[in-house]
C-alpha cells in the first residue's frame, strides 16, 4: 500500500462545490471516487462557466472540482435506479453527499439502507445546518453558512458592513468533511464497524470563531469586525506598494521585530518616538503608526520589501492574487500547481494536493469524466455485471451513456 | 468528545492556532494528546479575551478552546535534557503535531528525519506558514500574513464604496482554523498509512497552500490565460450581503428553481417577468439593477421575518449571526454543539465542540484544558519513571 485511501471506494452522490471538494481531496490521497449523476439531474455546476455553450462537459468549475473522479450515471428516481447504487455501496467503503437533508431518504438511500447492505459503511452527509434540528431542511449555500455560523460579523472593515463570505466556506466545508470521513474510517478500521457522519457547515465555521464564542458567554461582550487588526500586535495592516492595488502585509509581535521595521525602513526617529514606544502605546497609536508607514511602503516594489523585511526578520508578505501564486517561485518549487488535459477544455492548470508526505507517490490525477464516462468500468468491471443486465438497465434508462 | 481515535498518542508542540487546532480535533476525536509547552508556558496563555477580563495565564479564551481534552506538560526543548525526554516520549507516540519554523524545529528537536529514524512508525505532522521546503520556507508570517498569503484577502469585498481600501483578512483566526482542518486530514491519512503499512511519514502542510487551495477556481486563473479576479474586478453576483429593515440579511440563489421561489416569495412582482432577470446570466449582467429591486423589497421586513419567509419558500436567506445569535442558536442546542465543562480556576464554561455528528460512535464528557503542567506527575513520573525528586531537579534546572 503506498497512498493513505488507495483500499477506499468512495460513493460520491455530491454536487455543488462542498461535497465535491471532499471527494477530491480525498481521491488526491488515492481514494476511488465515483460520482453519480444522472442525465436528469447531472452536477448543476456543469451549467456554469462553459467554454462551449450548451456543452456541460466544457465547465471549468465542474471540471476543476471534479478531477480524478470516475464518472456514473444512475437515475435515482426510478426503483431499479436505486437497487443498483445500493448493489454499488457492497463494493464501497464511503458514501458522500450533500443534498438537503431529507432528500437521500426520500431516494431510498439513507444512512440506515446503505448500513442493511454493507454495515462498514462510513456516510458522510454534509448540510447547511446538519441533518436535525429545527434548521436542518432550510437551503443553504457558502454565503449562508458564512454567515449564521457569525464568521461574517466578524469579517469586514471596523467601519464597514460585514462581509459575505464566498466560496472558501464551501471548500472549507468540503475540506473538514473529507477529515471527518477519515476519522469515521478510523473508527470503522478499529472496530470493523461503519458511521453516519453528519457534517454541519454552519457550525463548523461556529468552530472556527470558537474563542469569539468564549468571550461572549463569559463576559457578554459582542465583538465585531476589526478590518485586519490584532487583539494585541500593532502594527497589525495591510499597507500600499508602489503599482496598482499592491499591498503587503506587516505584523510586528516583538520589540526585535519593531526595531528591525523601523530600520529596514530608514526610520530610526521612530524608534525614539514615545508614542511608539512600546508595545502598548504602539497599540494605542496604530491609527498614526498605519499612515507613516505606509508613506514609506508606497516607495517599494511590494515583492522587493517583502524579501526585504523577511531578511531583516519582520513578517511581511504580499497580499497575493491570483497572479501572484501562479507566478510565485516558492510554490512552483514545491509543485503546488499541475496541468492537466482535458479532452474539451485542453490543458487547464490545477491547484494539486495541499500537503506533501514524505515517501508517498504523486497522488494520481486525471482530469474529470464525462458523465457517464465510467458505467462500463464501474457496473461491468467492478460490480460485475453481465451485458445482458447493462443492456437491459440502459434500455430502462437507468442508467446511459453520452447521448444516451 | 467521540471514541474515534482511542488509543492513539498525541504530541504536540505547536503556538499557533492551526497546529493547536489539529491537536484540539485529535482530542475531541478520542486520541491522547499531550501538549507539550515551554516552562512559560504557550504564548497563547497571554492572549485576551480573557474570562471575566482578569488576565491570566489559565484564563484565555483562545487557549481554553484550543486545548479543550488535551493533557498538558512543560517541557524546555532548547534544553538537552529537554530533547532527551521529548525523544522518550516520541519514542512511544503516534503522531507528533508541530507548527514551529524549520529551524526553531530543528533546535527544539523536532527534526521529522530524526523522530522517524527514533520511531520508524511514527507521524510527523508539520504545519508551518509556507511549508517546510522551497525558498519561502524560513519566512516568518503571523496569522494576518498567512491569511492574505494565500490569496483570499485579495478577493474579499465588502461592496463597491470600499474598493480602493486595503485587502482584509477573514475575521478572527479564519485562516488558521481552515488550515487546521487540511493539516488535521493529511494526518489522520498519514496515520492510517502507518497503521496499515507500519511505516511511518513526515506530513509537510502550507498555511498558504492549504488557503490557496480553498479559493481552488479563482488561484489558477492567471496560469489559465484567464483575467484575475480582485476586489476591483471580481464579478458581483445578485444578492448577497443585503440591508433589511433592522439589519442585514445574506441572499444567495445561485439556480433557477431558488430564483423563482425568491420571487414567489415577494409576491410575484411585475418586474420578475422582465427579460433582462429571466436567467442567472441574464440576472448576473444586471445585478445592480436585481439587487436595487431586492433591497426596495428586504426593507420593509425585519431579519426574522425574512428568515421565517425563507423556510416556509425554500429560499436561501440567512441572518448575520452575531457571537450571541450563535450562543442562543435553537439550531446547534438541538444538536448538543455546546459542551459544559468545570474549570478549576474559571469555573463553569459552555464551549463548542465537534461541529459533525457520528451515528453510534461512542463518546465521553469534554475535558477542561490542562493548567500549565498539570500533566507532569502523570507523565514524567507514572510514565517515564523519573522520580519526584528528578521532577524538582528538573524544574529547578528550567527543564520542566
Amino acid at each position: 500500500m503506498q497512498l493513505p485511501l488507495e483500499d477506499v471506494r468512495i460513493l460520491d452522490f455530491s454536487q455543488w462545490v462542498a461535497g465535491p471538494e471532499m471527494g477530491l481531496l480525498l481521491s488526491y490521497l488515492g481514494a476511488e471516487v465515483i460520482k453519480v449523476e444522472s442525465h436528469e439531474r447531472p452536477d448543476p455546476t456543469r451549467e456554469k462557466e462553459q467554454t462551449e455553450r450548451n456543452n456541460p462537459e466544457s465547465s471549468i468549475l465542474f471540471s476543476t472540482m471534479n478531477v480524478n473522479k470516475l464518472s456514473v450515471t444512475i437515475d435515482l428516481k426510478k426503483r431499479t435506479g436505486v437497487e443498483l447504487a445500493l448493489r454499488l455501496a457492497t463494493i464501497c467503503d464511503a458514501v458522500t453527499e450533500n443534498f438537503r437533508p431529507g432528500v437521500m431518504d426520500k431516494l431510498g438511500l439513507s444512512y440506515e439502507q446503505f448500513k442493511a447492505v454493507n454495515d462498514r459503511i462510513v456516510m458522510v452527509s454534509v448540510s447547511g445546518y446538519g441533518q436535525t434540528g429545527p434548521d436542518a431542511e432550510n437551503v443553504a449555500f457558502a454565503s449562508v453558512f458564512g454567515a449564521v455560523g457569525g464568521l461574517s460579523e466578524l469579517t469586514g472593515y471596523t467601519d464597514g458592513p460585514p462581509m459575505e463570505l464566498r466560496l472558501p466556506m464551501d471548500t472549507a466545508g468540503g475540506t473538514s468533511a473529507a477529515m471527518a470521513l477519515l476519522a469515521g474510517l478510523a473508527y470503522r478500521d478499529s472496530t470493523g464497524r461503519g458511521t453516519h457522519v453528519d457534517f454541519s457547515a454552519s457550525a463548523m465555521v461556529s468552530a472556527y470563531i470558537g474563542e469569539y464564542l468564549l468571550d461572549y458567554a463569559a463576559n457578554g461582550r459582542i465583538a465585531s469586525r476589526k478590518g485586519n487588526r490584532d487583539e494585541a500586535m500593532a502594527p497589525h495592516n495591510c499597507y500600499r506598494c508602489q503599482g496598482t492595488d499592491r499591498w503587503i502585509s506587516i505584523a510586528v509581535g516583538s520589540e526585535t521585530e519593531w526595531q528591525a521595521l523601523c530600520r529596514t525602513l530608514g526610520k530610526i526617529e521612530w524608534l525614539s518616538d514615545e508614542r511608539f514606544e512600546d508595545g502598548f502605546r504602539r497599540y494605542q497609536h496604530q491609527a498614526e503608526l498605519d499612515q507613516l508607514i505606509v508613506a514609506e511602503t508606497r516607495n517599494y516594489a511590494a515583492e522587493d520589501l517583502m524579501a526585504k523585511l523577511q531578511e531583516a526578520g519582520v513578517a511581511a508578505g504580499l497580499s497575493a492574487s491570483g497572479a501572484d501564486l501562479c507566478d510565485d517561485p516558492h510554490l512552483r518549487s514545491r509543485q503546488t500547481l499541475l496541468t492537466l488535459e482535458h479532452p474539451v477544455i485542453g490543458p487547464r492548470v490545477v491547484i494539486g494536493p495541499p500537503w506533501k508526505m514524505s515517501g508517498v507517490p504523486e497522488a494520481p490525477s486525471r482530469p474529470a469524466a464525462f458523465l457517464g464516462q465510467h458505467n462500463e468500468y464501474v457496473f461491468g468491471n467492478l460490480l460485475g455485471l453481465s451485458r445482458g443486465e447493462l443492456e437491459a438497465l440502459a434500455a430502462e434508462g437507468v442508467i446511459a451513456n453520452r447521448g444516451g | 468528545m467521540l471514541c474515534c481515535l482511542d488509543g492513539v498518542r498525541v504530541l504536540e508542540y505547536t503556538d499557533t492556532p492551526a497546529g493547536a487546532f489539529c491537536g484540539k480535533t485529535l482530542a475531541a476525536l478520542g486520541a491522547e494528546v499531550i501538549k507539550i509547552e515551554p516552562p512559560a508556558g504557550d504564548p497563547l496563555r497571554n492572549r485576551g479575551p480573557f474570562f471575566g477580563d482578569l488576565p491570566h495565564r489559565e484564563r484565555s479564551c483562545a487557549f481554553f478552546y484550543l486545548n479543550l481534552n488535551k493533557m498538558g506538560i512543560t517541557l524546555n526543548l532548547l534544553a538537552a535534557s529537554g530533547r532527551e525526554i521529548l525523544a522518550q516520549l516520541a519514542a512511544k507516540a503516534d503522531v507528533v503535531i508541530e507548527d514551529q519554523l524549520p529551524d526553531a524545529a530543528r533546535s527544539a528537536g523536532l527534526n521529522p528525519g530524526r523522530l522517524l529514524e527514533l520511531n520508524p512508525r511514527l507521524v510527523v505532522g508539520s504545519v508551518t506558514p509556507f511549508g517546510r521546503t522551497g525558498p519561502h520556507s524560513g519566512y516568518r508570517a503571523y496569522p494576518l500574513n498567512v491569511y492574505h498569503s494565500g490569496g483570499d484577502g485579495y478577493l474579499l469585498q465588502s461592496g463597491k464604496d470600499y474598493l480602493d481600501r486595503e485587502p482584509v483578512k477573514g475575521g478572527g483566526f479564519a485562516g488558521e482554523y481552515e488550515a487546521a482542518a487540511t493539516y488535521t486530514l493529511a494526518v489522520l491519512a498519514a496515520l492510517r498509512l502507518a497503521n496499515k503499512t507500519g511505516v511511518g511519514r513526515h506530513v509537510d502542510v502550507s498555511k498558504q497552500e492549504a488557503l490557496m487551495a480553498l479559493n481552488r477556481t479563482f488561484m489558477v486563473r492567471a496560469a489559465n490565460n484567464e483575467s484575475v479576479e480582485s476586489r476591483m474586478t471580481r464579478s458581483y453576483p445578485y444578492g448577497g450581503m443585503l440591508p433589511c429593515k433592522d439589519g442585514a440579511v445574506v441572499v444567495q440563489v445561485p439556480a433557477q428553481h431558488m430564483w423563482q421561489r425568491l420571487v414567489a416569495m415577494m409576491g410575484n412582482p411585475a418586474w420578475a417577468a422582465e427579460e433582462r432577470f429571466k436567467d442567472e446570466d441574464a440576472r448576473t449582467a444586471n445585478s445592480a439593477a436585481v439587487n436595487a429591486l431586492l433591497k426596495e423589497w428586504l426593507r420593509n421586513y425585519t431579519k426574522d421575518e425574512l428568515i421565517g419567509m425563507a423556510r416556509e419558500w425554500s429560499v436561501p436567506v440567512a441572518q448575520v449571526a452575531t457571537a450571541a445569535d450563535v450562543l442562543s442558536s435553537e439550531q446547534l442546542r438541538a444538536r448538543d454543539f455546546f459542551a459544559e465543562v468545570e474549570h478549576p480556576v474559571v469555573g463553569k464554561v459552555v464551549a463548542p465542540s465537534l461541529h459533525f455528528l457520528m451515528a453510534g460512535v461512542p463518546s465521553r464528557a469534554t475535558v477542561p484544558p490542562p493548567l500549565l503542567g498539570q500533566h507532569n506527575g502523570d507523565v514524567f513520573v507514572d510514565r517515564l519513571g523519573y522520580s519526584n525528586e528528578d521532577l524538582a531537579q528538573l524544574r529547578c534546572c528550567g527543564v520542566i
